[in-house]
């Protein structure tokens, strides 16, 4: 279980990102994060890993809090996809890419190379994993970059936009692989119908608070988006 | 337009080359560290004038090239980006060092033109060392040792962090270059007028890159307080390699060179 209670997160400049937060991703749910552009999507997943601190609240992951001692095992929980791949890929190779984490973690070369290879193979890019994040498509990139947090074999995915840069064939592509991932999902976007095809709950976030949480009949409720900013 | 995979390509060219699977790729990265410092310390002790028996070391980087597989040019043109640098530095020995060293034919070769062949020889070994190590260790496996062997966390800090954004800046160079060219008659060069203000979003740009990749590395565990773990033990025949290239690496010095 992901448990997120009366989470506060304030910028550097005093500005307000999240405003009391409260709710709960049960293991292998996938639930849709949505809201207009600074609503405190990014800054809400940043703080799910520990990159932003917050003000106040409390985040559990697997009924373990979040905090400066056990960020090591919250971030092996946790697998945060960046919005932008270019940001997450950054070896020589989409291998050694993938076998970034599982060395920083301190796991053995042969350990390391069996979840490379688990990794690849679950994502359908063992082709890839000689190439060069420089010469691949942005929806190749997109499934490397999952394919860096699965390595970890985490209990929690977080999506920054997953489908931002992508063509129709590869969010598609997409959609089939997030919907088998057994992975609990939160996944912060503005694509709706991808919402509505991944998820089974929404949040719906406006200045930092969340505005609504239901179903996935909400992104169907055209007045409620609207007044959200969507 | 410049093709930025081809830059970064290029820069990567070495590390590409230590995904080889020869012998040398196989030795432990900390004999390989060891041995590359023994070789430096060894040569770069040698007297300012002992040009010719520096020459017998020569062979040592193309033994190394051969077992390593490793392309000749490909080597050989990375060497030369640091001659005009120890031109430089050696030139004033062949101004200010005119004694006679020997003679050849009607011609005498002074002090200062050995002493500048000295120089080079020893850049050309230096270099030369140093780029097998790096063309024969993953990069990730040598910084890994430095941390293990306790060098300090900054120092490998910036080596490591130097690497990785280099491609990151000549993306970050390369996307406002495009943009400036675009929008200014297509002009190939970038205005001094115009310098600052590019210089100037380029560091803030890069600066916000950084941030957003250091914080992808640090949700994989990436820690510059954890020692990592080393990729294997040290082995027998790691230690044999290491006594067998040190061996005469260090009898050539005290011996032959004196």
């Amino acid at each position: 279980m992901l448990h997120v209670k009366d989470l506060i997160i304030d910028y550097a400049d005093g500005t307000r990102a999240v405003d009391g937060l409260s709710f709960s991703v049960a293991a292998g749910e996938n639930v849709a994060l949505i809201g207009a552009n600074g609503a405190g999507k990014t800054s809400l997943l940043l703080s799910l890993v520990g990159i932003l601190t917050p003000a106040s609240g409390e985040i559990l992951i697997n009924d373990l809090p979040l905090s400066k001692d056990n960020l090591r095992q919250i971030r092996s929980q946790v697998g945060l996809v960046f919005q932008n791949p270019d940001d997450q890929l950054f070896m020589p190779t989409i291998g050694e890419d993938i076998g970034f984490g599982p060395r920083s973690f301190g796991y053995d070369e042969a350990e390391t190379a069996s979840r490379v290879t688990s990794a690849l193979e679950e994502l359908g890019i063992v082709h890839l994993g000689e190439r060069s994040p420089l010469k691949l498509s942005s929806g190749e990139k997109r499934l490397a970059a999952i394919g860096t947090v699965l390595a970890l074999s985490p209990t929690f995915l977080l999506f920054d936009e997953p489908t931002a840069f992508l063509d129709p064939r590869a969010r598609r592509n997409l959609t089939s692989i997030l919907g088998e991932l057994p992975q609990g999902k939160l996944i912060a976007t503005h694509d709706l119908s991808f919402a509505e095809q991944v998820c089974t709950r929404v949040l719906l976030v406006q200045k930092g608070k969340l505005v609504e949480d239901s179903g996935t009949g909400l992104l169907a409720d055209e007045s409620t988006l609207e007044t959200a900013g969507l | 337009m410049p093709d930025i995979g081809a830059r970064v390509h290029e820069l990567r060219a070495l590390e590409n080359l230590a995904a080889g699977r020869t012998v040398i790729h196989r030795l432990h990265p900390l004999v390989k560290l060891i041995y590359t410092l023994v070789f430096i310390v060894f040569v770069v002790s040698c007297s300012r004038y002992s040009f010719a028996g520096l020459t017998i070391y020569l062979f040592f980087p193309f033994v190394m090239m051969a077992i390593a597989e490793l392309p000749y040019k490909l080597m050989l043109s990375r060497v030369l980006i640091a001659l005009p640098f120890c031109l430089f530095g050696g030139i004033s020995n062949v101004i200010f060092d005119r004694g006679p060293a020997f003679t050849i034919g009607s011609v005498t070769v002074s002090l200062g033109m050995v002493s500048l062949a000295t120089i080079l020889v020893k850049m050309y070994l230096s270099v030369m060392a140093v780029l097998i190590l790096v063309a024969t260790t993953p990069f990730i496996d040598l910084t890994t040792q430095l941390r293990r062997l306790r060098v300090p966390t900054i120092f490998v800090m910036v080596f490591e962090m130097t690497f990785r954004y280099i491609a990151v800046l000549l993306e970050e160079v390369h996307s406002m270059m495009t943009a400036y060219r675009l929008r200014s008659g297509n002009r190939k060069a970038l205005e001094m007028k115009h310098m600052g203000s590019f210089l100037g979003q380029l560091v803030l740009r890069s600066f916000d890159r950084a941030e957003r990749v250091h914080a992808a590395m640090s949700c994989r565990g990436y820690s510059l307080h954890e020692i990592p773990r080393a990729p294997r033990k040290l082995g027998g025949v790691d230690l044999f390699a290491l006594a067998l290239v040190c061996l005469p690496t260090v009898l050539l010095r005290f011996i032959v060179i004196g």
